[in-house]
């Protein structure tokens, strides 16, 4: 053998720096493989949690600094919740003046479509504030440049610059994306309407200006009201509140004087219900990171472990040279540490790489179910590197206090004579039994209990108890699989089988770690590939069962917020005047806030609905008739997820707010759907018409003949509208794909996630391999020397790979259906308030599993390698 | 006479270069180019101007009803100013002034908040004694109606600031304002004691060369006042007189005339008086310059070859840099009238350059002097434009 | 034709920044049921040129012929199965594979040739009950008694039947009765199967039972002693100092 290890510390100084650089950092220096895979894997575990929290933070922090930037310097807003105020009431607020300046305002998301020079016209959505000019410009900033010099304007210019006929005044980061100056033309979408504009003004980077990615467009509010069909309204009056004016004290008394049904509240209030909205969903997120991180500590731990294993004889030496035991536990606290401090220095900025990939995969779900915001990851400050290695240090040395602790223990002189190895054959411990049943029962009981908070904690300690009680588990597996596979494997493997069922069971407590890190992995991979799949046929079934009509009629708005004004009557005639029309059903709704978060009051024609079928009943047994009941009165049906959340059953009774101030509508049904969690509540046409006055519905769905061709219909319809009617008509067909390829890109962070878990838990694995190779070195000489080739190891250290491989996937898979039952009936009830029919993703887990197993068996070739390369002297025992 | 007509100018338009509304100039002015001289690039024809109404000289103004706004003509302002005393003897100016300038007779836009007219509205007080001035502006469109003028009856408001016919008596008028914060205010009632006194042929003022640019204006030039006053968040009993003017017109200055100063003096021995010189851009006195002289045996029109205004000290704004002349001589030979004018203070420029950009000097005025040899004593109101800043014609289309 | 020729054999080793020279010239031939002790202190190169001749190591100079066969052209996997085939091994500690039983560790070999399981377990059990431990075939090797293991270890050795038996101090780590009856043992099966036995040992008595004794210090043989003691098959015990360099003073 060559002396490529020191085979005692060359330096066994008493003093812990000295005694740590010359013992741990050399040492990890010298397996510069092993410290980087533990770095490597700990640096993704810690990005992952950093990237999802930067994720979060910017897609409420978008939303937050969009409505700081929005809002300016107002200090209060008052409309009708949801509603946006009828303009003539302004009139009689008057008394507000006394408060400070007021500013009416029409607030709205809006496309605008910009068709440069020969290209092909694109559309971008953009927040349309309309103002008052004359009455804004102490609330916000408008600074207007000329290219990147300031242009000054007396407020009467500016308001010159806004009623020039159709004007548009845009930011400067819209403009030079899409190349557009002063003087060009773009054209706003609104329902179904086409309203050609002009550029007028360009904004430079500052105010409303600087948010949503320059996705702002302001208007004067004359020319935005009659743009997005709003005349006769404005969404809210801004209050400016004059200096000294205590807020609290001024929204008390200006909510005291409202008239009922006028609402006064602070707009960062919107950003709270926003927050509220999205907490579930990043809840989830969140926990998702952590298993991720969960791995990299497996990882940690495991490092640490070898590093006492392969070094029992140096610790021995040690302790003999006088090291105390707490030297020898800091020595290897000090490793951990030190892997950590690398790994979490290089964690934070990789986290806030994954962030715009996880940014970029979130926000378009937040986008499309909750806000319309443009998140855009923020820069890496303090606090995100604080949270790193807050997360990350003490973590890695909880990880890493076991195996230091077993260091301590060691006996010096069975360590220093090598004569203290391990049991071979360690006997199955009660323990290994029963910890995993009282977790599992404890899981039972947490998955039991309801909601914190409308947050799933319970439900998340349920999976954290499986999890656990599934890492638990993994020794009596292993031992289960030993006794159980050992002839097989012989028979069917040979005599590397053989070895291989023997070597494993003999690695078991070793072994049981890695291979649990990565069961918990693939089990969190198996029970979200068992959630999603039953909620993707959930919902296809629920798309088969609602999406009855043969075309859907919407306009281009593509916000999830407020669909008013949509479709024009003139479309909606021209539409029904089509000989192969059936009949119209109309949809709009508005979002409201309703128990501190937001919900989504609409109004659909029940009469169509009822006669055409569609909806999918969850309570009462007889919808139907619950709902025919709920024409011409003060009666709404509640979505699923309204009912959860909201704890309101049929019979109920809820308080919306309206123009007349707090109205009480009766629950007559509670429906299934899975559009939105947000929380639905439907009335028919004619009752919302009476609360809230006379809307267009911003979507229909058309009926058909039977016998006609949807797709000529739809075709003839398109003609017969032009291209000025900016309506978009898909066939039922089509609309179903859209739902899905929604509901798929929806969950693809979720996926993102799962496979960065798997990789590093691959990643681990592989050490395990490599240190269960390391550790045998001995053995596998042995073998050599008594007649094992190159390709009889390869061969074993692959199967035991491809073994380890297949258990953790069967463990995982076992698991996994645990979980999914959690995720199932538990986090998502808790989370979405959707209910989800449970189905088996067969060949999706079957093409994982074969993945894994590959996976394993590939990760076992490089310490193969390295196996066959071992000095056969080492065999001989003591050194020469 | 307000101080918008004193722009006159070159031309109005956005430059492509700055892209700022240059305007040295009154719109009038330019209006009386015949109404194409507003032309902005490819939006002109959205202001019919040859909409608005002109000035008609055959026009004859009778009252209450005149008092009440004219939407048909582009211009127009309601103009009181005032010399006022506490019963401890402090002594107050103030200035309240109303604008509505047409933007658009006919917006396409339904909404209410289409801008037809921008409401405007300066309120000054002057502390003589305390040598302060304090101002407050306003500048709304009419919207749901925070902004507006009756055509029934004098009411014209402005966010809160309003005046209004008094609606018991029918007759006098009833004058409100306050700054946000509430420091300085005036509540006031003004009753007239001579009726109106109408300038130029039957009120029909003529203001440029071609016929249209011209105005309706009259004035009640001894109003009664009293009422309460608050300044420095300090209130006070007050009385006085005050002056009220009420103009209205489509296109009112031409190119040339650059500014002018204007005087409205009421004297102890009853006489009234009404002067301005329109100032042209090459130093000389426009020939359109004009005035009225009211004694008690009736109104007199004076031309502009029946009276001298002699500019003396000056006093320079720190604030705009201008140089305004604060104190004058008036001589109007042809009735014996000669007269010393005196700023009751200096610094009596308002400064609107955010809202507006208009800059001006607008403030009370001591004067003495003799009419026929007899010395005769009084107070009133000085108003000189054209000396700074962008003029007021920003907010003239 | 001798089953053990080496000639010339030199290892060196580098040791940080200095050559350490393990062997220096060292020639030895071994008849077929030969038995040679080789004595000397600890890092006399001893082990060196056991593993030399047993195909574990590869010389830095000179030749070693196994049956005829230059193992110099041999590559690893080739020496891998010649030592499955051809040669056995006993060492003083860790001569058993921890993870498997008894009776599979006796049949590694052939396990690993490639025969038959049954076969070669059978075969595993019929040495185990040669060398006395049939009692233990399914045992762990850590249940075993240090004088059990080595006798497993060298029914492991003779299994497949070997060309050469090399053993590195076999009763280094026993007491003296069980190191007499690990003696008997190996010789034993020295004389029974014909298989040529290499001896490593710094116990005299060991080296006494030898036919030739070959004293080594500082990777140099310095002595050779032959004997007849009454083995009539013996062969006649050959010093191989063919060497230029000469093994003996």
């Amino acid at each position: 053998m060559t002396g490529g290890r020191p085979s005692t510390p060359d330096n066994a100084s008493p003093a812990p720096a000295g005694l740590f650089r010359a013992f741990i950092a050399r040492n990890l220096l010298q397996q510069p493989l092993r410290s980087a895979a533990t770095v490597a894997s700990l640096a993704v575990g810690v990005a992952v949690v950093v990237a999802i929290q930067l994720a979060n933070a910017s897609s409420v922090r978008g939303f937050s600094t969009a409505l700081d930037a929005l809002a300016g310097r107002t200090a209060l807003e008052i409309a009708v919740p949801g509603v946006g105020l009828d303009e003539t009431r302004l009139a009689d607020l008057g008394w507000l003046r006394e408060y400070g300046l007021v500013s009416p305002v029409i607030d709205a998301d809006v496309l605008l479509e910009v068709a440069p020079a020969g290209g092909e016209p694109v559309l971008e959505a953009v927040r349309l504030l309309g103002v008052d000019i004359l009455r804004d410009r102490p609330f916000r900033d408008y600074p207007l440049v000329d290219g990147d010099t300031p242009r000054a304007l007396t407020t009467q210019g500016f308001l010159d610059l806004l009623t020039d006929a159709e004007s548009v005044i845009l930011t400067r980061q819209f403009t030079r994306r899409h190349g557009l100056e002063v003087g060009d033309r773009v054209a706003l979408l609104a329902g179904d309407r086409t309203v050609p504009l002009r550029v007028t003004g360009i904004l430079g980077d500052e105010g409303p200006a600087s948010v949503l990615d320059g996705g702002f467009a302001l208007m004067d509010i004359a020319a935005a009201q009659w743009a997005v069909g709003r005349l006769g309204r404005v969404d809210r009056v801004d209050v400016r509140l004059a200096d000294g004016v205590d807020v609290a004290r001024a929204e008390q008394a200006i909510a005291a004087r409202l008239p009922a049904g006028i609402a006064v509240r602070r707009p960062s209030s919107r950003g709270a219900e926003v927050e509220r909205m999205l907490r579930a969903f990043q809840f989830n997120l969140t926990a998702l990171s952590l298993i991720a991180l969960l791995v990299g500590l497996f990882l940690v731990y495991n490092t640490v472990s070898v590093s006492v294993i392969t070094r029992r004889h140096e610790i021995g030496l040690l302790r003999t040279l006088g090291a105390s035991r707490g030297a020898v536990v800091g020595l290897f606290l000090g490793e951990a540490g030190a892997l950590a401090i690398v790994g979490c220095a290089l964690g934070a900025p990789l986290g806030w790489l994954l962030a715009h990939g996880a940014v970029r995969l979130t926000s378009s779900t937040v986008s499309q179910f909750w806000i319309v915001s443009s998140a855009t990851v923020p820069p890496l400050e303090p606090p995100m590197v604080i949270l790193a290695f807050a997360v990350g240090l003490p973590l890695a040395l909880v990880a890493a206090a076991a195996p230091a602790l077993e260091a301590a223990r060691l006996d010096p002189l069975a360590a220093v004579r090598g004569d203290d190895d391990l049991d071979a054959r360690e006997r199955l411990r009660r323990r290994f039994i029963a910890g995993p049943l009282a977790l599992f029962a404890a899981g039972a009981w947490l998955a039991a209990q309801g909601p914190v908070g409308g947050l799933p904690v319970f439900g998340m300690l349920a999976a954290l108890a499986v999890v656990l009680g599934a890492g638990m588990a993994m020794p009596a597996v292993l031992f289960g699989f030993r006794r159980a596979c050992g002839a097989v494997m012989a028979r069917r493997l040979r005599v590397e089988g053989r070895l291989a069922h023997a070597n494993l069971g003999a690695a078991i407590p070793r072994l049981s770690i890695s291979v649990a890190a990565l069961a918990v992995s693939l089990a969190m991979m198996a029970a979200i590939a068992i959630m999603v799949g039953s909620f993707r046929e959930t919902v296809v079934y629920w798309i088969g069962q609602t999406l009855q009509a043969d075309l859907f009629v919407s306009t281009a708005r593509q916000s999830p917020n407020a669909d008013r004004g949509g479709i024009s009557a003139a479309t909606e005639a021209l539409i029904a005047g089509h000989p192969a029309v059936e009949a119209i059903d109309g949809f709009m709704g508005m979002d409201m806030p309703y128990g501190g978060s937001t919900i989504t009051v609409g109004a659909g024609r029940f009469a169509t609905r009822l006669e055409r079928g569609g909806l999918q009943f969850k309570a009462p047994a007889d919808g139907t008739a619950a709902m025919a009941g709920a024409i011409g009165r003060d009666r709404v049906v509640v979505s699923e997820a309204f009912s959860l959340r909201y704890d309101t059953d049929v019979g109920d009774a809820i308080r919306l707010p309206t123009p007349a101030g707090p109205t009480r509508f009766e629950v007559s049904a509670v429906y299934f759907d899975y559009s939105s969690d947000r929380g639905l509540v439907v009335m028919d046409a004619g009752t919302f018409e009476r609360h809230f006055g006379p809307e267009r519905p911003s979507g229909l769905t058309v009926y058909l003949a039977p016998g006609a061709r949807a797709e000529s219909v739809r075709d003839e319809l398109r003609a017969a509208l032009g291209p000025e009617r900016r309506i978009f008509i898909t066939t039922n067909g089509d609309l179903r794909a859209t739902v899905l390829r929604i509901f798929d890109a929806t969950f693809a962070i979720t996926y993102a996630l799962e496979v960065i878990a798997i990789g590093v838990s691959l990643f681990g694995m592989a050490a395990t391999l490599l240190t269960l190779v390391l550790e045998r070195r001995r053995e596998i000489a042995l073998l050599r020397l008594v007649g094992a080739d190159s390709r009889q190891l390869r061969r074993l250290i692959v199967i035991e790979a491809g073994v380890l491989g297949a258990l953790t996937q069967g463990v995982g898979l076992v698991v996994g259906l645990a979980l999914s039952l959690i995720l199932i009936y538990v986090i998502n009830v808790q989370s979405f308030g959707w209910t989800i029919q449970f189905h088996l993703p067969v060949g999706f887990l079957a093409q994982a599993t074969v993945a894994v197993v590959a996976a394993a068996a590939l990760a076992g070739l490089y310490p193969a390698r390295l196996a066959a390369r071992f000095e056969l002297g080492d065999a001989a025992g003591t050194p020469e | 006479m307000p101080p918008y007509v004193n722009m006159g100018g070159q031309d109005r338009g956005r430059s492509r270069d700055g892209g700022i509304v240059r305007t040295a100039v009154v719109a009038g002015a330019l209006l009386a180019a015949g109404g194409h001289a507003v032309g902005q690039e490819g939006s002109g024809d959205r202001i019919a101007q040859s909409a608005w109404k002109a000035a008609d000289p055959g026009y004859a103004l009778s009252f209450p009803r005149d008092h009440a706004a004219h939407p048909d003509h582009r211009i127009e302002w309601w103009y009181y100013t005032g010399n006022l005393r506490a019963p401890d003897g402090r002594r107050f100016g103030y200035q309240l002034t109303f604008f509505r300038f047409g933007v658009d007779r006919q917006p396409v836009n339904p909404s209410r908040w289409a801008v037809r007219d921008l409401y405007m509205a300066h309120f000054a007080v002057t502390d003589v004694d305390r040598g302060a001035h304090h101002v407050a502006e306003r500048l709304n469109r009419a919207g749901i109606g925070w902004a507006g003028a009756s055509t029934e009856t004098l009411k014209v408001w402005n966010d809160g600031w309003a005046v209004t016919l008094d609606e018991r008596d029918r007759r006098s008028h009833r004058l409100a304002a306050a700054s946000d914060d509430g420091g300085l205010a005036i509540e006031l009632r003004l009753d007239p004691a001579a009726p109106p006194v109408l300038h130029g042929v039957n009120g029909f003022s003529q203001k440029g060369a071609e016929l249209g640019n011209a105005s309706h204006y009259y004035s009640l030039t001894r109003l009664r006042t009293t009422g309460r006053l608050v300044v420095g968040g300090e209130t006070f009993d007050v009385e006085g007189l005050s002056w009220m003017d009420h103009e209205f017109g489509t296109s009112f200055l031409e190119p040339a005339q650059a500014g002018w100063d204007w005087f409205s003096i009421q004297l102890d021995d009853g006489t009234d008086l009404m002067v301005y010189v329109m100032r042209r851009i090459d130093g000389a006195r426009d020939p359109r310059s004009s005035g009225t002289l009211v004694v008690p045996e009736g109104r007199v029109s004076l031309r502009v070859d029946d009276f001298r205004l002699t500019p003396g000290r000056r006093w320079t704004s720190p604030a705009s840099g201008a140089a305004y002349p604060v104190a004058w001589r008036i001589a109007i030979p042809p009735h014996g009238l000669e007269l010393e004018v005196t700023a009751a203070v200096d610094a009596q420029e308002l400064q609107t350059g955010r809202s507006t950009g208009v800059t001006y000097w607008e403030g009370a005025i001591d004067v003495q002097g003799t009419r026929g040899g007899v010395p005769v004593a009084g107070s009133g109101y000085l108003e000189m434009t054209g000396y700074a800043g962008a003029p007021m014609s920003t907010v003239l289309r | 034709m001798a089953v053990l020729e080496a000639r010339d054999l030199c290892r060196r080793y580098r040791r940080g920044d200095t050559d350490v020279t393990a062997l220096d010239g060292v020639g030895l031939t071994l008849e077929a049921g030969a038995f040679v002790a080789v004595v000397g202190p600890s890092g006399c190169g001893k082990s060196t040129l056991l593993h030399l001749c047993g195909a574990m190591d590869r010389p830095t100079a000179g030749e070693v012929r196994l049956e005829g066969r230059s193992l110099a052209a041999l590559d690893d996997d080739a020496l891998t199965r010649l030592r499955r085939e051809r040669v056995g091994f006993v060492f003083q500690f860790f001569n058993l594979l921890p993870t498997l039983t008894v009776a599979e560790n006796i049949g590694l070999p052939l396990l690993l040739a490639g025969r038959e399981p049954f076969a070669s377990l059978a075969r595993a059990g019929e040495w185990a009950e040669r060398v006395g431990i049939s009692h233990r075939l399914d045992h762990a090797p850590a249940q075993l008694s240090g004088g059990e293991a080595q006798r497993a270890a060298i029914a492991r050795a003779v299994v497949h039947e070997p060309a050469l038996l090399v053993a590195d101090e076999p009763t280094g780590n026993l007491d003296s009765g069980n190191g007499r009856r690990i003696l008997d043992l190996l010789q034993d099966v020295n004389r029974r199967s014909g298989a040529a036995l290499l001896l490593a040992t710094h116990d005299a008595a060991v080296a006494a039972a030898a036919d030739r004794t070959v004293a080594m210090r500082d990777g140099r043989i310095t002595g050779v002693e032959s004997r007849r003691d009454g083995h009539e098959n013996s062969p006649v015990p050959e010093l191989a100092a063919a060497g230029s360099t000469g093994s003996e003073p």
